[in-house]
């Protein structure tokens, strides 16, 4: 078993040191120490709902970009620019997924996904998946949930912040894993007419605005496919994020991501909200 | 590990002076805010005086006479396994260094970056045990350029040292980076910070042909393999440090603020005409331990009062003719004082 999950962490890009690193992290053992980028907030509210921190586990890609050009009066998807924003982001969130699993993780709470286009070159970005892993303890979330990991049995992920995540156990869902949809569009110029035939007049860019809504929805719609193969009852906390990169300003990449959940109970419940007077700046 | 620890006998006259002033007067600075004094103080400790520690290094040397490649490629030195028998040409038919083999590490720079921050930290605890705190809390951690040379760097450590009235301790004050309010919560929750945990990895790695090759504009959707496992195993380094910084201070966790990675690119000490990529990672978080598992306060879903959404003042219109608009203003009380008569 330990073999088998051994060469599945090589396949998957993760460096032997790292291995060793959550070998040693293995939990359970007197004496095991966990470390974990959750804020106080966080952690003291992760572990209220039953779970226990056991490692930051990370992922990174760079990644270098391919080059496509769009046609200057025609909106497209740039299809290989998509591609490698999203092969290179599944590369980052899987290596990330293989450090929790080998450390017997339920799950990865409070997710980071960046791109950053770093002092590597101009075509190069670097994709980074940061976590926290966590192990659920038994009657996590109220008690009678026997699995948390997702239908593909991996480790579920969640960009929630611990705050969020504890609001969304309390009231009965689980969160899946998360689930992410891109698209690198490029909007078409206007053309030299419709220009000067603008000029001075309060009109809709309807090409603009056309072009704009295609790729929301295909950004959209991508990332409800992701949900819909985790069987999941919906997606919560979706942020749908602009990115022009390098591309200039009429190549604009739409990243739409979320987390997928499921039900642990029919009542979904919450306490009432209270009023207060907040200490924190 | 710092050689020397910095007692309080060896601080500079200056902050000597500040520190007994402070002491004698009883009265203390804090760099903490409002809330967050009011966090510490619902805990039972109160502000002991801002404390800070300062150290100047000199961190020139980043492995600068080592690559890995150029040692195996083209001076022919190290492992036999790169150095293909035969060949007379210095770079012909001779297999480059992959994976963990072609990345170099830059021992010297580590430790230097490490013991820098760790003499900043030590002089600023050592400040904290001169005023009789218990430890120092809100610590910023900083590094700045000194002046124009750029090899010299100026490490900070500045934060508000604590204390709880009536209580000494004999025990090495703490130093952590969290809030007023997360030391409260922690504290509340049976959780003590033991100290700051630092983990920091530079390496750097040759651009091979391999990598070249990955990064023209002809190479199309491609993931750097090199780069990649250079960033990677940087970082993987700097969370072993961060472990091994945990395990020698005994703490049974860490909270991490900051994850920062720096890349850099410099001439390859080696190969004529080459680049090299220099990666640093750093992490910093505080090293905390349970001291106490009692029942923590309980949480409660609660809705902040924050100022986000602003809501108009109450609008008070006082009409003092009386008359027919008596009735719509009898409920104000300043309305109501001005009205018994009329």
């Amino acid at each position: 078993m330990t073999e088998q999950q051994g060469t599945d962490l090589e396949v998957q890009g993760v460096p032997q040191d790292a291995m060793r690193r959550l070998a040693e992290l293995r939990p359970g053992r007197p004496g095991a120490i966990f470390t974990s980028d959750l804020s106080v907030n966080e952690f003291l509210l992760v572990r209220e709902v039953g779970f226990r921190p056991v490692g930051l586990v990370l992922g990174t890609s760079i990644y270098h970009v391919g080059l496509q050009f769009g046609r200057w009066g025609q909106s497209q998807e740039l299809d290989v620019l998509s591609q490698a924003m999203y092969h290179a982001r599944e590369l980052a969130m899987t290596r990330m997924e293989a450090e929790a699993q080998a450390l017997g993780a339920d799950g990865v709470v409070g997710v980071r996904l960046d791109v950053e286009m770093k002092e590597f070159g101009a075509d190069i970005a670097e994709f980074i998946a940061v976590g926290t892993a966590v192990v659920a303890e038994p009657g996590a979330g109220g008690g009678g949930v026997t699995n948390w990991k997702n239908n593909k049995s991996m480790p579920f992920t969640s960009d929630l912040s611990g705050q969020d995540f504890w609001t969304l156990i309390r009231a009965g869902y689980a969160p899946l894993g998360m689930v992410m949809g891109s698209c690198v569009y490029h909007i078409a110029h206007q053309r030299l007419g419709s220009k000067m035939g603008n000029i001075g007049r309060n009109v809709e860019l309807e090409q603009f605005t056309q072009a704009l809504y295609d790729a929301r929805e295909l950004a959209m719609s991508r990332m409800q496919a992701e949900a819909e193969e985790l069987a999941a009852e919906g997606i919560v906390g979706v942020q749908l994020r602009q990115h022009s990169h390098t591309w200039g300003s009429h190549t604009t990449e739409f990243f739409a991501i979320g987390t997928a959940v499921r039900p642990l109970r029919e009542d979904h419940i919450i306490q009432t909200p209270t009023m207060v007077l907040s200490l924190d700046a | 590990m710092p050689t020397s620890e910095p007692t309080g006998e060896q601080l500079p006259p200056a902050a000597r002076e500040r520190l007994a002033d402070q002491r004698a007067a009883r009265s203390w600075g804090s760099s903490l805010s409002v809330s967050e004094f009011a966090a510490v103080s619902k805990v039972g400790f109160e502000p002991a005086g801002q404390v800070l520690g300062a150290a100047v290094y000199n961190v020139g040397d980043a492995g600068d006479d080592e690559c890995p490649y150029g040692k195996a490629v083209y001076r022919r030195e190290g492992s036999p396994v790169y150095r293909a028998p035969g060949s007379g040409l210095p770079f012909a038919g001779r297999p480059a260094p992959t994976g963990a083999a072609a990345i170099g590490s830059a021992r010297p720079l580590v430790s230097v970056l490490y013991q820098a921050r760790r003499a900043a930290i030590s002089r600023m605890t050592a400040e904290c045990t001169a005023l009789g705190a218990l430890g120092v809390i809100a610590v910023h951690l900083e590094v700045g350029p000194f002046g124009d040379d750029e090899d010299i760097l100026e490490f900070r450590a500045l934060g508000t040292a604590i204390r709880a009235p009536g209580v000494v301790s004999r025990a090495q004050p703490f130093a952590s980076d969290l809030s007023g309010q997360d030391f409260t919560k922690l504290v509340a929750h049976g959780w003590m910070p033991v100290g700051l945990a630092l983990g920091v990895a530079v390496g750097y790695r040759h651009d091979d042909w391999l990598t070249r090759g990955q990064t023209t504009m002809a190479a199309g959707n491609v993931e750097v393999d090199g780069y990649t496992y250079l960033v990677r195993q940087m970082r993987t380094d700097a969370r072993n440090e961060l472990e091994l910084d945990l395990v020698r201070m005994g703490a049974d966790g860490v909270v991490v603020r900051e994850l920062q990675t720096k890349i850099t690119e410099r001439k390859c000490p080696i190969v004529p005409l080459g680049r090299d990529h220099v990666v640093e990672a750093t992490i910093v978080g505080t090293a905390i331990t349970q001291f106490a598992s009692f029942a923590p306060p309980p949480i409660y879903g609660v809705r902040k009062l924050d100022l986000r959404r602003a809501v108009p003042p109450p609008q008070v219109s006082v009409n003092l003719s009386g008359g027919e608009e008596q009735d719509e203003t009898a409920g104000s009380p300043v309305a109501s004082q001005d009205l018994p008569e009329g």
